[in-house]
């Protein structure tokens, strides 16, 4: 057979098997439900994001959206407080450590493998800087803090009950990370503010 | 026997023309009509999905969407293409819309990457050619024209449309998803 041949045979074969693949496959749910939902809500689809809306909770969503407020807030916070950090520094009411506490996961996830261990070294890390750090701030930026990390561990907490029902949602999953990731970002910043008034008083007792 | 054949063609409605006395009545906010034309579609919008995502949830909220947005611009439809078409360009753009949020919110993720990679793995058993594994596994730009090319049987103009590329590359992309596919069910 010649390579012409084979190729025909070849090209052949692939039409076959396409021809065979089903048209149709039914979804993994019952959707009309939620598009229902969405008709008699008259959402429009192009202002909403591309995830459903049905069968996931509401505390998701608005979660999701306060702690992207969450982060920006904190710097106008801090920076609203700037002039206080000589008053009184408080403590929470908690050690930073406990305020923060484990990483909330998924029932079914390992945290070794979701978040991963180069995460939970760097929160770690972050969270031992901040034990002290984060008395530096002003009591009203603290209480800021502490509402802003509830927030996003709020939605933590959403989220990964929905996974445990639904492990294999993508865009969950996706959450999920954004989350982590927003908690990261969230220790980092505070971490770099509070280091830098550290520094700052530090100059400052160096130059009385 | 061929009159009894003749009698009933004769009382079976066109499902041409039935679909589009269901279109006209969606158009008029016929929510039952709507409904009706979900289902006759659902099945094949959703296996669209399914083979351009590679992910069954995913898929289901394309399809969601799809249709939400599908009642949403039901007035701007004028029927110039079938009912069929008008709504796996709407899935179609959806799914890449899906694809484009993705990697975007991926880029802010540099710290967890590769954490849910062995979870996506496509499973493999090691048996015959399976096709559906082969064509997920194709470079999406290869994959989506397959599906719309190959599998559904758009023109390569349909299927430059829909996922606004240029007519040859569309072409070019066949050619490459057809040639990994042979390439895979040689070995």
């Amino acid at each position: 057979m010649n390579t012409r041949q084979t190729d025909d045979n070849a090209d052949s074969r692939l039409d076959k098997a396409l021809a065979e693949l089903p048209r149709e496959l039914a979804p993994g749910r019952e959707l009309w439900p939620g598009i229902a939902e969405a008709i008699a809500n008259g959402d429009d689809a192009d202002r909403r994001t591309s995830r459903s809306n049905s069968g996931r909770p509401l505390l998701v969503r608005l979660a999701l959206a306060a702690s992207l407020v969450a982060v920006s807030s904190l710097a106008t916070a801090w920076w609203m407080g700037r002039g206080s950090t000589d008053r009184a520094l408080i403590a929470a009411g908690k050690p930073f450590s406990a305020l923060v506490g484990p990483v909330i996961l998924p029932a079914s996830y390992d945290e070794t493998r979701v978040p991963g261990a180069r995460y939970l070294q760097d929160r770690a890390e972050l969270v031992q800087a901040l034990e002290e750090q984060i008395l530096l701030l002003p009591e009203e930026t603290q209480k800021k803090v502490a509402g802003d990390i509830k927030v996003i561990h709020d939605a933590l907490k959403d989220i990964s009950m929905e996974l445990t029902g639904d492990p294999g949602n993508v865009l969950l999953q996706q959450l999920l990370l954004a989350m982590y990731q927003r908690e990261l970002t969230l220790l980092d910043d505070l971490n770099q503010m509070t280091a830098a008034m550290k520094a700052q008083r530090t100059e400052k007792r160096t130059e009385i | 026997m061929d009159a009894c054949f003749a009698a009933a063609s004769m009382t079976e409605p066109d499902p041409r023309l039935d679909e589009q006395n269901l279109v006209g009545r969606a158009q008029q906010g016929d929510v039952a009509a709507f409904e009706t034309l979900y289902r006759q579609h659902v099945g094949r919008v959703f296996a669209l999905c399914l083979r351009m995502t590679g992910q069954p949830a995913l898929a289901d909220d394309c399809v969601q969407e799809a249709f939400i947005k599908a009642w949403s611009k039901l007035s701007g439809f004028r029927g110039q293409s079938a009912f069929g078409t008008w709504l796996h360009r709407i899935a179609v753009n959806q799914v890449l819309g899906q694809k484009r949020s993705s990697q975007r919110q991926g880029a802010h993720l540099e710290v967890l990457a590769g954490e849910f990679k062995e979870r996506s793995e496509p499973a493999s058993d090691g048996q015959e050619f399976d096709l559906e594994n082969a064509i997920a596994r194709l470079p999406a730009g290869a994959r989506d024209v397959l599906l719309l090319c190959g599998v559904y049987g758009y023109s390569h103009e349909e299927t430059a449309g829909m996922l606004g590329i240029a007519t040859g590359t569309s072409k070019a992309q066949l050619h490459r998803a057809r040639r990994l596919l042979k390439d895979q069910m040689d070995r």
